[in-house]
């Protein structure tokens, strides 16, 4: 009688068994639905968005179609006074614009192009002694203009030249700051100490490597140096 | 084999399940998903839209249709949108700022500095999510032009990629540290204005091949979704949240796009022509 019971109760067992498997199954799959929706929300949202639309919006204009073509003439006169107004903004005479990031410039006047090419810029390096000295050599960005224009000219070794190379400091007005020829044939001053000179390091142009200053080939340096007045403007971005 | 034995076994016993089962736990399933759309889905997606519908009809000075021409007043919102967009650049050529100018009708990305264009970059692609792209042009240009002066971002790469070095104490130990300078660190670039809490604008490099660390763009799009998915859940929290991100994303060019980005002050302003 045992045995005749254990046999028909096995099967039974492994049904309920089967079903409670499937049920958890079945919450585990629910549980994974909830996850995945609050993980792709925004999905959801953009689905969402098939079954609507925005209602059409009432109108401003309150006149006919003769009017209305009146008022877009009046609009497009607007818009080219506006756009005349843009226009001045634009320097008349040959600016120049510097990019830091790949380092290039474009030499231009209001209508074209006058020369492009590569320079170096600031190196993004902040250079620290161990009393506390800094100074971050990056090439500051905005609108400058031409204050002055030097050729030959005389570079004044700056305290952080010395640090830089392991040397001791000089003393200020020591003969051994000045040197000539290693700022190019020609410098052109932005102002509180920025300069567009020539280098040494051609082989580096294209390269965020200087302290601050701009530098350009032999070659272009040239024809900015002669295009560029006193007051020019250069923006550097 | 007895992988295959097993594997019968397990088919039999499902067989042998009544079918009011499997009937029963689909459509709990079905029930579980049909909720979560709407409430996740449907019902926000309408209140954005009756909200927006509001906000027209609460600005507009006449409350009833009028008989004109559709293309003439596409022509008309267009020319008004363009004219208020040049009025926008005016202004923002006075101030002492480097502005972004997103120009989706010319497919341009500008970069302005007191009127002067420093770097125009041509759009090669514009996506917009589905409630931006299904949004009339009017709300566009009331809601979604700018200019808009944006207090938060995320990017794939640094603002200022300054690097510290220590000076040396001799000559020795600096020629050793002044060797040939380091090419720039190879890098993709992507980022993201918050405009405010349910506008968001995207530049992404155009490239589809990553030259950078894949992990830091992954890193990115993390950040970006989770972002994206934590205004979503604040919206199920309180209803007065914003119901729905809209989103625009525009690809440039890679180096161009890292222009962009470093030349932009850290709360730059942002203007849209659609």
């Amino acid at each position: 009688m045992n045995m005749e019971s254990s046999e028909i109760t096995s099967p039974n067992i492994s049904k309920i068994r089967t079903i409670w498997v499937f049920i958890f199954v079945n919450l585990l799959l629910m549980v994974a639905i909830v996850g995945f929706s609050y993980w792709n929300i925004d999905k959801i949202k953009e689905f969402s968005f098939r079954f609507f639309d925005f209602p059409d919006p009432i109108h401003y204009i309150k006149s006919d179609s003769i009017r209305v073509k009146k008022q877009i003439v009046e609009i497009q006169k607007r818009i080219e006074l506006h756009n005349r107004k843009l226009e001045s903004f634009i320097p008349n005479e040959p600016f120049m614009i510097i990019n830091t990031t790949t380092n290039s410039f474009v030499l231009r006047t209001r209508k074209k192009i006058i020369r492009e090419g590569v320079v170096s810029t600031g190196s993004y390096t902040q250079l620290e002694t161990e009393d506390g000295k800094k100074w971050i050599f990056k090439t500051p960005k905005g609108q400058f203009k031409i204050q002055g224009k030097v050729e030959d000219p005389l570079w004044i070794k700056p305290d952080w030249a010395y640090i830089e190379e392991g040397l001791p400091v000089p003393p200020k007005n020591h003969p051994d700051r000045y040197q000539y020829g290693t700022l190019g044939d020609y410098a052109l001053s932005l102002g509180k100490g920025y300069f567009i000179h020539g280098t040494l390091y051609q082989r580096y142009l294209g390269l965020p490597v200087t302290h601050g200053c701009v530098r350009m080939g032999d070659e272009d340096l040239k024809i900015v140096y002669k295009s560029l007045e006193i007051g020019s403007k250069v923006y550097i971005y | 084999m007895n992988l295959k034995k097993n594997f019968i076994r397990i088919l039999d016993t499902l067989r042998s399940i009544p079918s009011k089962f499997y009937i029963i736990t689909m459509g709990i399933q079905f029930l579980l998903i049909s909720i979560i759309v709407i409430i996740f889905g449907l019902v926000p997606v309408k209140r954005e839209i009756n909200k927006i519908g509001k906000i027209v009809s609460d600005s507009s000075n006449i409350k009833q249709r009028v008989e004109t021409k559709t293309e003439l007043l596409n022509r008309y919102l267009l020319a008004k949108h363009h004219e208020s967009v040049l009025s926008n650049t005016i202004e923002l050529a006075k101030a002492d700022s480097i502005a972004l100018i997103i120009d989706l009708q010319d497919s341009v990305v500008k970069i302005s500095f007191k009127g002067v264009d420093l770097q125009v970059s041509r759009i090669t692609e514009i996506i917009k999510n589905s409630g931006l792209r299904k949004m009339p042009f009017l709300m566009l240009d009331s809601l979604f032009s700018g200019p808009f002066y944006i207090e938060k971002d995320f990017s794939s790469i640094e603002k200022f990629p300054i690097v510290v070095k220590k000076a040396p104490k001799d000559t020795i130990e600096a020629e050793q540290l002044n060797k040939a300078p380091e090419l720039p660190k190879q890098s993709d670039v992507f980022f993201f204005f918050i405009v405010n809490e349910h506008f968001i604008i995207e530049v992404a490099q155009n490239e589809n091949e990553l030259i950078g660390n894949p992990k830091v763009v992954k890193q990115y799009r993390k950040k970006k979704r989770d972002w994206i998915r934590q205004r979503n859940i604040d919206q199920i929290k309180d209803s007065q949240n914003p119901n729905y991100i809209y989103q625009l994303t525009v690809k440039i060019p890679r180096e161009e796009a890292r222009s962009i980005y470093r030349a932009l002050p850290v709360y730059p302003v942002v203007l849209i022509r659609h």
